[in-house]
């Protein structure tokens, strides 16, 4: 199916776009919103000061489970934070039209979630002071990092995607800020001003814009690739049964691009309903989308079972093990047949019909659905890993965990969700120039005897 | 030189006014088309066109990026060893993970760098008001920089530009970038897997614990005799006999005073003070107090008991047993010997 561009002029994309923007204030619910989640994020802030100065006793993490909420949020956020990159990265290497609604939201989910999930190692850490020893430089205490560790790849390969989705992202808003920078006001001025680089849209510097987003999205691809499995070799490269499976790079690397896509399904129902793009995301859009999401949906689902098939057929018995107390253990076994329906019954029966991808609330509940139960996938894999695997003494305690570490957990949600509505009030969440080329290659015209891709608005 | 910008409401109506201003002879390296979005490049002739050469350079810094993650990796196994029981320092697939993120680095940030390198011939970095151009309400302008000005602003009236201004210039210059120097490299440090001996430095007196001066007690000069030992902490210490009847094997001569008084001046004063009186600056921290070396009780020893102390340092005295070659303890002594001869 051909994708048709919403019969915009660019005066009234921008209009659309710039609704959140430069729109009413926000109202008393909305603040009142935001003041629930600073609070909650200051808490959790508090509560990892406290556990700071008192130690990790706070948390619930005893032996045999020693990585425990902490590591598996870790996970589900960088997961997420894989969304960024899917859409923007490979739907600009397609040439896929309908992306253009579509990119900056991703690329801005990327943007907090990240941050978010790269905070989790030092709130594991027990001196978080001293993290700067995972950096490489020439040092006083001429120690290099060991670059044996699973956990330094990790530190580089999360910093490198870090540094090029943010990158990616300004680079693709430049001419957005150039664009609007006349008509702002006050702060949003100068911001503009300085964030925009003296933009001025001559043909010159769209030929570069577009080039410097094609070489983003062709190197930050392979990175994206190499960020989740080298998070899956935190694992893999361990001994613990549960954990030690050739699969992982490739499951976790579906796994995350799954839960970024629902978790932009997700920002884009919620942008849908509150900021009123009814002409810029379409149940095209969603169709479209849900056609990767299902894609993804099979692909995860045949990367889970292969990670126990192989264990099956050869009735390993530590995997065995394993995979007996995910599926028949209290209290593992609810959250396990929990996440079997909304990552894998469900998505894959709904997700192929058209109808379904069309609909705007199933979609959202759909995507919310996934997101929960690729949580519950990574609390099960940190979890019940260690849990069960315990060549030493009968330790039988369950990991429970504590207060902290959920409320600083929650406090990451709350940020990124912060972060999200702070970012949609200062700068325009939908990509106009995007927008509005797409419009413009739609309509061929001639001119002086050349046929030539050319806009005449209101068409 | 005049500067105009004519606005026009539709790209449709900027493109064919940019065509009639090329037709009118303006060279179309002084126009210059600003779109809130990208326009189709083949309706424009290109304008003051540069090649463009990012790609390439991303390409070469792409490359640069992977050998300098390669030197960071191998290097710092190479610098800093773990040794790990017969397999190889260098590991070659924790390398090439290194490389692969290092690379990947360079290269995004080589695209933004030259994405700005490259554009900025064209703008300046924070233009001032008027080139506020109202791109934003979905108009194209077009910017002629020229000696015709006039004329073409002209011909863009009459092309239904909506309104045509005069532009003023200025350019803003960028900041250099301020350099910064590291100098851990080059000052002393101690590795906790360094083989040798640690240098002891300048200035500066060990204290050995208890248990080291009783080893060594044990073997100095190669007596190992455990009465004496036990003897030794007690505070009469008994010399050996052998020691007693030693012989200065140095001959007393202004040269190995002299040797003796540098000795000294660095490993001694602390204590003993500059003239040997037992009143260094640290001395009164003591109990009992350095002794004062030029005291008849001292300078009536023998030079083998002399060297003898020194080597086994008394009480709270170090020892100098391993931090002093016994040539040197033989200065030392014919040093303390001068403080009194005239
Ligand atoms: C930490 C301070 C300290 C330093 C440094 C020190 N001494 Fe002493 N030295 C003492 C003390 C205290 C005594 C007295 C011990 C006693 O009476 O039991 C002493 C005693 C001596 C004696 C024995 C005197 C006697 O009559 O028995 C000699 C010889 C001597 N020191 C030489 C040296 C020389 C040579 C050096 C430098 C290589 C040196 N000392 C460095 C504290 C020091």
């Amino acid at each position: 199916m051909s994708f048709k561009a919403p019969d915009l002029s660019i005066k009234q994309i921008y209009d659309e776009v710039m609704t959140t923007v430069l729109g009413p204030r926000p109202k008393m619910a909305t603040l009142l919103l935001m003041i629930i989640l600073a609070a909650i994020v200051l808490h959790g802030v508090f509560q990892f000061f406290r556990q700071s100065f008192v130690g990790l006793g706070v948390t619930g993490l005893t032996m045999p489970v020693y990585w425990g909420i902490y590591i598996a949020t870790f996970v589900f956020w960088i997961g997420v934070a894989h969304a960024g990159a899917l859409i923007s990265a490979i739907l600009r290497i397609t040439g896929a039209e309908w992306k253009s609604s579509i990119t900056r939201i991703a690329e801005v989910i990327t943007l907090f979630t990240l941050p978010a999930a790269a905070s989790f190692p030092f709130i594991h850490m027990g001196r978080p002071g001293l993290f700067y020893y995972l950096i490489p430089y020439p040092n006083n205490r001429l120690i290099w990092p060991n670059f044996k560790s699973p956990l330094m790849w990790d530190f580089f390969a999360i910093s490198t995607y870090f540094i090029g989705s943010v990158l990616f992202l300004y680079v693709t808003l430049i001419p957005d800020l150039g664009t609007a920078r006349p008509n702002m006001k006050g702060w949003r001025k100068t911001l503009y001003t300085i964030l925009s680089f003296g933009w001025r849209g001559t043909a010159e510097e769209w030929k570069r814009v577009k080039e410097a987003a094609a070489l983003f999205s062709v190197l930050i691809l392979p990175v994206v690739i190499s960020v989740h499995t080298i998070v899956s070799w935190d694992f893999a490269m361990q001994l613990v049964p549960g954990w030690h499976s050739e699969v992982f790079g490739p499951y976790f690397f579906v796994g995350a691009l799954y839960s970024g896509v629902a978790a932009v399904f997700t920002v884009m129902t919620l942008l849908k309903w509150r900021c009123g793009f009814k002409d810029l995301i379409t149940p095209i859009h969603y169709d479209m989308l849900g056609r990767v999401f299902l894609a993804l949906g099979l692909a995860w689902a045949y990367l889970f079972f292969n990670d126990f098939l192989p264990g099956y057929y050869s009735n390993e018995p530590d995997k065995m093990a394993y995979f007996r107390y995910l599926a028949f253990s209290h209290p593992y076994s609810v959250l396990f047949w929990l996440m079997f329906l909304t990552n894998f019954v469900l998505p894959i029966a709904c997700l192929s019909f058209k109808g379904f991808r069309m609909s705007t609330v199933p979609m959202f509940l759909l995507s919310i659905g996934v997101n929960v139960g690729m949580y519950i996938e990574r609390v099960l894999i940190v979890f019940c890993g260690t849990q069960v695997y315990n060549p030493l003494a009968r330790n039988v305690t369950v990991y429970v965990p504590s207060f902290t570490e959920i409320s600083i957990v929650a406090a990451t949600f709350a940020g990124v969700t912060l972060g999200y509505m702070l970012f949609i009030r200062a700068f325009p969440i939908l990509p106009i120039w995007e927008l509005a080329e797409t419009k413009i290659r739609q309509t061929v015209r001639e001119i002086a005897g050349k046929k030539v891709y050319y806009f005449k608005s209101g068409e | 030189m005049g500067r105009i910008c004519a606005e026009f409401a539709e790209p449709d109506e900027a493109l064919a006014a940019h065509r009639a201003l090329l037709d009118e002879g303006i060279p179309s390296q002084d126009i210059e088309i600003r779109s809130p979005c990208p326009l189709p490049e083949e309706a424009i002739p290109p304008h003051r066109s540069h090649p463009m050469r990012m790609r390439n350079w991303v390409r070469f810094f792409w490359i640069c990026g992977a050998i300098g993650g390669f030197a960071l990796a191998a290097g710092s196994q190479l610098d800093f060893k773990i040794f790990t029981g017969g397999h190889p320092l260098v590991s070659l697939p924790i390398d090439v993970i290194i490389v692969y993120e290092c690379a990947m680095l360079t290269g995004l940030i080589t695209t933004l760098t030259f994405f700005f390198i490259e554009t900025r011939r064209y703008r300046k970095m924070c233009p001032p008001r008027e080139e506020d151009l109202p791109v934003a309400e979905g108009h194209v302008a077009l910017v002629v920089e020229s000696e015709e000005a006039e004329r073409a602003a002209g011909i863009l009236r009459q092309r239904g530009a909506r309104s045509v201004a005069t532009l003023a210039f200025l350019v803003l210059f960028l900041l250099a970038f301020p350099g910064c120097t590291v100098r851990m490299r080059t000052q002393p440090v101690i590795k906790s897997t360094a083989r040798e001996g640690v240098a002891q430095p300048r200035g500066t007196v060990t204290m050995p614990g208890l248990d080291e001066r009783k080893h060594l007690y044990g073997t100095v000069l190669g007596y190992a005799i455990p009465e004496q030992v036990r003897e030794l902490d007690k505070k009469d210490v008994i010399v050996p006999t052998a020691v007693m009847r030693m012989k200065n094997p140095v001959p007393y001569s202004a040269r190995s005073v002299q040797r003796g008084r540098e000795i000294f001046g660095e490993l001694c004063v602390l204590c003993h003070g500059v003239k040997g009186k037992g009143d260094g600056p640290v001395a009164d921290e003591f109990q009992p107090i350095p002794a004062d070396l030029t005291d008849p009780v001292t300078q009536q020893k023998v030079d083998g008991e002399l060297f003898w102390r020194i080597t086994i340092g008394p009480s709270s005295m170090p020892s100098f047993y391993d931090r002093l070659t016994a040539e040197d303890r033989f200065h030392l002594v014919n040093f303390i010997r001068s403080l009194t001869r005239k």
